[in-house]
């Protein structure tokens, strides 16, 4: 999964009508909520990615969010 | 010596369950709006956790044990099984009648078990139906020939009355199960975790009072995200190591009889295991909320109970949840007796 196909996921997952940019603030995301989070780390872990959740529920952009799944993106 | 909690029986096998809810319905739909959530949250809830209706208690003094009370008298009516013949009866609760004593006593006094039997409680949660069952057996193994296992929570007596995350999830119920000596194999494995002491919790509800849970209601809080995790990374891997252990062949077993915390996490194991939706019952939740320790024998009553009344069935059961707890056991079960969900009896 590259960078592009992962926010295509994370829309997917997140129920979120658009496409998310990797500049984006996670505020702006009506959708990241308590089960937004859930459907987050599922993805990560299904990624397999183990990243405590405290780390996901702190990000305030997707930005934070796509250096944390760097080490699993393909180029 | 290993430090693991694995270990097979040969002789203790389950005979009857009897599942006792709560009388009062709720449905979310009606209550959406005590939780101050908009249409759009409203509708993921329901789709994606499976949130729809739960059985709480009508009469707001019923407890746990008037609910297992109630189980385990329909348990011995429907064996045909004289309460004096009851060498043992072990309550898991986290919502006993007193902090002390252990309120398995007076269910023992209340059934008229006789006082050379054996009572005593046990305090966990969504694990302790398959901890209860493993004390259980194990005494069966040892010389005792019967026991009346109760499990349950009256969880709406502990959640706060308007948090969403938790208090539409909850139900309460209250199951006895009758375990006798026979022949049959059965594979345990049991895991605790304490550094998820927090994750879900009564805060300032014991002896242990912290700066942090200063003025915070005595009422069950959950840091979801950490829980969720916690079953993604534990509860497979326990599965296919409880099987591994077993010897058993994944297409033999019947029933993936899981504790049902709610619709999205049941998916999530669901697929990560593979298994058939009709080996994998996941609706329990959405019918009479979380059960607690008594969600495995509230699914089996709820929804399985023909299945379980006529023939012999292969089951796993996996139990996890606050503690961090959990469980898993392969076992067998021929033709046992398994009524209909009851419900309580509120005009006591």
């Amino acid at each position: 999964m590259n960078k592009a196909e992962f926010l295509s996921k994370l829309a997917d997952v997140l129920d979120y009508d658009g496409i998310i940019r990797s500049d984006q603030d996670i505020a702006s995301i009506e959708e990241w909520d308590s089960l937004g989070v859930l459907s987050v780390i599922e993805l990560l872990n299904d990624m397999g990615l183990k990243i405590d959740p405290e780390k996901i529920m702190d990000l305030n952009n997707i930005s934070s969010l796509i250096k944390l799944v760097e080490p699993v993106l393909e180029d | 010596m290993n430090g693991k909690a694995e270990f097979t029986f040969q002789k203790p096998i389950i005979t009857g369950i009897v599942t006792t809810v709560g009388a009062e319905l709720h449905r979310f739909a009606d209550e959406a709006s005590m939780f101050s959530l908009n249409d759009k949250e409203i509708q993921r809830l329901i789709q994606a956790v499976g949130i729809n209706e739960r059985r709480i208690i009508k009469n707001k003094a019923t407890t746990t044990a008037d609910l297992c009370v109630q189980s385990a008298t329909s348990l011995l009516s429907g064996l045909s099984v004289s309460p004096q013949s009851i060498d043992a009866l072990i309550l898991v609760t986290q919502s006993p009648d007193y902090a002390a004593p252990s309120t398995a006593i007076s269910i023992q006094h209340r059934l008229g078990l006789n006082v050379s039997s054996m009572a005593f409680d046990m305090r966990l949660g969504c694990s302790g139906f398959v901890y209860g069952l493993s004390v259980a057996y194990s005494l069966i193994e040892s010389g005792l020939e019967r026991i009346i296992l109760c499990v349950g929570d009256v969880a709406s007596r502990f959640v706060p009355p308007n948090d969403h995350s938790i208090t539409p999830i909850m139900g309460d119920a209250g199951c006895a199960i009758m375990i006798e000596k026979g022949k049959s194999t059965s594979h345990f494995q049991l895991y605790s975790d304490g550094s998820g002491e927090r994750a879900l919790y009564i805060p300032n509800s014991g002896l242990r009072n912290v700066s942090e849970d200063k003025d915070l209601p005595v009422l069950m809080k959950m840091d979801g995200p950490q829980v969720f995790n916690f079953t993604l990374q534990r509860v497979p891997q326990m599965i296919d190591s409880v099987i591994q252990y077993s010897k058993v062949q994944p297409d033999e077993i019947d029933y993936f009889v899981l504790h049902q915390p709610n619709k999205y996490i049941l998916n999530n194991i669901q697929k990560r295991m593979g298994v058939p939706d009709s080996k994998f019952p996941k609706t329990t939740q959405s019918v009479y909320g979380n059960q607690n320790s008594a969600s495995i024998p509230g699914t089996i009553s709820g929804f399985l109970n023909t299945a379980y009344e006529t023939g012999r069935i292969q089951s796993l059961f996996a139990g996890f949840g606050i503690g961090l707890s959990w469980g898993s056991c392969i076992l067998e079960t021929n033709k046992i007796f398994v009524p209909p969900v009851q419900f309580e009896d509120d005009q006591k």
